[in-house]
């Protein structure tokens, strides 16, 4: 990330002999922050990996849509986190479809997750987040583990700082009172 | 309270998730190799383009049969209106035409004098 220079790079993604390149140094860039952000809302390795994927296809494939008002870091988690809510939404359709809780579900692919060493205090943990609503769930997920600023947050959710705070703490409050005696 | 907190934040500061061996190391490579070639646009994204190409003209041409078929409409009563008069003045409605059309009309007598009367149709 030292050697990332954001002006340096959006000038070789626009011409096409650097295109691929540039576009390889912000793969390698952000592709390990953007993977643990996708898969603290999706919890599945499977998953979060394929959103991944998904989401720098995009980018790829949207490049010329790019514009330099916002961060890069900013557009890309944008398309991540859209791309996030848009595969939460289809589980949703389906867990309605059979009856179930939405977060029972999220939390059932946990339990056979190979690449999830939790005890069951961190089930109880990940189970009192998947009980959030989604936005909630992203800024809690955005501020806690990736210690975003706010300001950067607003501009990706297109929410203000005030209410991003609010949620923040209503989130803290809401994990506190699931966990109760757990903690 | 306090330790609450503290358990709270060692709990969420544990991270139970994994990830297959050389994940991260080999993320950038996979990635890359998933790109499509620039030129090779995937069919979904073309219709999408020829969507937006297409869209303001769809919109013109909706536009134009909202506004001209009630136009049309109107004229072409317009013009039978005119074709009927036009057939009256010109004396063109034979006596049989206008025993068929009362007849049609299924009207008594009463009811047809008092249909011409209100209408003040001098004959």
């Amino acid at each position: 990330m030292d050697t990332f220079d954001e002006k340096e790079i959006i000038g070789r993604l626009r011409k096409p002999e650097t295109q691929k390149k540039a576009f390889e140094q912000l793969v390698a860039a952000y592709g390990r922050q953007l993977y643990w952000q996708i898969r603290r809302m999706v919890l599945s390795h499977e998953d979060a990996n394929d959103l991944l994927q998904n989401t720098f296809i995009k980018a790829w494939t949207n490049l010329d849509t790019f514009r330099q008002e916002a961060r890069l870091s900013t557009w890309l988690y944008r398309i991540a986190l859209n791309e996030c809510l848009t595969f939460l939404h289809k589980q949703q359709a389906v867990t309605t479809v059979s009856m179930d809780e939405p977060e029972v579900s999220l939390a059932d692919k946990l339990e056979g997750d190979s690449y999830f060493s939790g005890d069951e205090i961190q089930k109880s943990l990940q189970k009192a987040l998947l009980s959030l609503p989604e936005k909630q769930r992203l800024v809690f997920n955005l501020k806690y583990f990736q210690e975003m600023k706010y300001e950067q947050m607003s501009e990706i959710l297109g929410t203000s700082v005030g209410a991003l705070k609010a949620s923040y703490h209503h989130a803290v409050k809401k994990i506190e009172r699931f966990l109760g005696d757990s903690l | 309270m306090k330790k609450e907190d503290e358990k709270l934040k060692r709990l969420l500061s544990e991270n139970p998730f994994g990830v297959p061996e050389n994940y991260f190391e080999e993320l950038t490579g996979k990635v890359m190799e998933s790109l499509p070639e620039k030129g090779s646009v995937p069919a979904h994204s073309r219709r999408q383009v020829l969507w937006t190409v297409m869209r303001p003209w769809v919109y013109v041409a909706a536009l134009m049969v909202a506004v001209l078929l009630p136009l049309r409409y109107w004229t072409g009563q317009t013009a039978d209106k005119f074709a009927f008069s036009e057939t009256v003045e010109s004396g063109l409605l034979t006596d049989e035409y206008i025993k068929t059309v009362i007849d049609d009309s299924m009207m008594d007598d009463y009811t047809l004098y008092q249909y011409l009367t209100d209408a003040e149709i001098d004959y």
